[in-house]
């Protein structure tokens, strides 16, 4: 990644001096062993609006399909009441819960509710949860797809866009959200969402192309994150369960550890939400269901989880669950 | 008030326990990007920090200059970020 990086950066019309700075930006904000799954592999050299567009439709349609055929291959008995469709990234018409829906088949009915939730960043996964839990539906099916590097601005040099680049990466996830209990699912105990006062602390700011991603204040930004996030864990009064795991969205590596020490939580514990930074960064709505899954897998019947996530609005989500 | 003493004590002290095999007999003249190659490691140095002298940092204004900065300059900007500077 820093070496692609520093090639798209060394072909802008830019002083050698501030290429130099901002080089040096990319290998903070890269350091150490990362890794992320990137769904246009010309991502930095996206030049005008039809370029992130189509980058965002055709990551939108290699989601569905990867999706609706992991679904396909374990089915569930009935067909789903609701289909909610999440992105942060783009604007397509039909819309993504739309075109889940159409390659469902059989899976999704003429009744079936479609909405896509979009604007909402990373917390949008757990607040949509939220959202099912606490209603009536009985069968819902919830789709994030972030593909984040679309809203790549190679062009631009202002930090905040690389920022995202170095943080963010693309990726997919589902949760299947239901009155019955199922196999290795969650029985979900508690949800909560608090909603900050820096509501434009996380941004899109937006050039001649493209939307990009952007920070209010890019020097206060750490240190703004975690004052909220710790304000929100002391408002939601989240309890320290013995020996539940924990999911927590990886905004930085910084936040992660600063969390796991407020909240009592070990290093052993948080280690999956860091593995999981490690191997796919940032990868906004997405990561959270990604880090449940995992826990899923080897969690025992009886055991707790919680989870939490934070993102623009400022919002911080949380919810709590004990394995079926 | 921070000083740079107290600020390059506490750093020496995070590599002492965490790097052991580390040379430190040019501490001040060495760089984090040179000794730490994990960014959970840089986070723990910067934590370490933190806790070491009652201040709260913030990486966004470190900036790079965490790891492209010798121990002495950084410790240099920390007293000054201290100070208000």
């Amino acid at each position: 990644m820093f070496a692609a990086i520093s090639e798209r950066l060394e072909a802008l019309e830019e002083s050698e001096k501030e290429k130099s700075a901002l080089l040096d930006f990319v290998r903070l904000l890269l350091f150490g062993n990362r890794d992320r799954f990137v769904q246009n592999q010309r991502f930095l050299w996206q030049e005008k609006f039809s370029d992130h567009a189509t980058s965002f439709q055709a990551a939108i349609e290699e989601s569905a399909s990867a999706i609706c055929a992991e679904i396909e291959a374990t089915p569930p008995d009935r067909p789903f009441d609701a289909v909610f469709g999440i992105s942060s990234e783009g604007m397509l018409l039909p819309g993504i819960a739309e075109r889940v829906v159409s390659k469902l088949g059989k899976l999704a009915g003429n009744r079936t509710m479609q909405l896509d939730i979009s604007s909402a960043g990373c917390t949008a996964t757990t607040r949509a949860m939220q959202l099912v839990a606490s209603s009536e539906i009985e069968n819902a099916l919830v789709v994030a797809m972030e593909p984040t590097s679309t809203m790549a601005d190679p062009k631009s040099i202002a930090r905040s866009n690389w920022q995202g680049i170095c943080t963010f990466g693309d990726g997919t996830a589902a949760a299947w959200i239901s009155k019955e209990p199922g196999y290795r699912a969650i029985a979900i105990d508690r949800t909560a969402a608090w909603r900050g006062e820096a509501g434009d602390l996380i941004q899109w700011h937006w050039g001649s192309d493209y939307y990009r991603f952007g920070i209010a204040e890019p020097e206060l930004f750490e240190t703004k994150v975690r004052h909220e996030v710790l304000r929100a864990i002391a408002a939601l009064q989240i309890e320290k369960v013995p020996g539940a795991r924990w999911a927590i969205h990886p905004a930085g590596v910084l936040l992660l550890v600063s969390l796991a020490k407020k909240l009592g939580i070990d290093r052993a514990t948080l280690q999956p939400s860091i593995d999981h930074f490690r191997s796919c960064s940032n990868m906004s709505s997405v990561s959270i269901l990604h880090i449940l899954a995992g826990l899923m897998a080897n969690a025992r019947s009886g055991e707790t989880i919680q989870w939490l996530s934070m993102g623009a609005g400022f919002h911080v989500a949380y919810a709590s669950g004990t394995c079926v | 008030m921070t000083d740079r003493k107290q600020v390059l004590e506490a750093m020496s002290e995070f590599f002492a326990e965490n790097f052991p095999d580390i040379p430190r007999d040019n501490f001040e003249g060495m760089k984090a990007g040179e000794v730490i190659q994990q960014s959970l490691d840089l986070v723990e140095f910067v934590l370490h920090l933190e806790e070491r002298l009652g201040v709260e940092i913030n990486i966004n204004t470190l900036g790079e200059k965490l790891i492209t900065r010798t121990f002495g300059e950084l410790a240099d900007d920390l007293v000054a970020m201290t100070h208000g500077g």
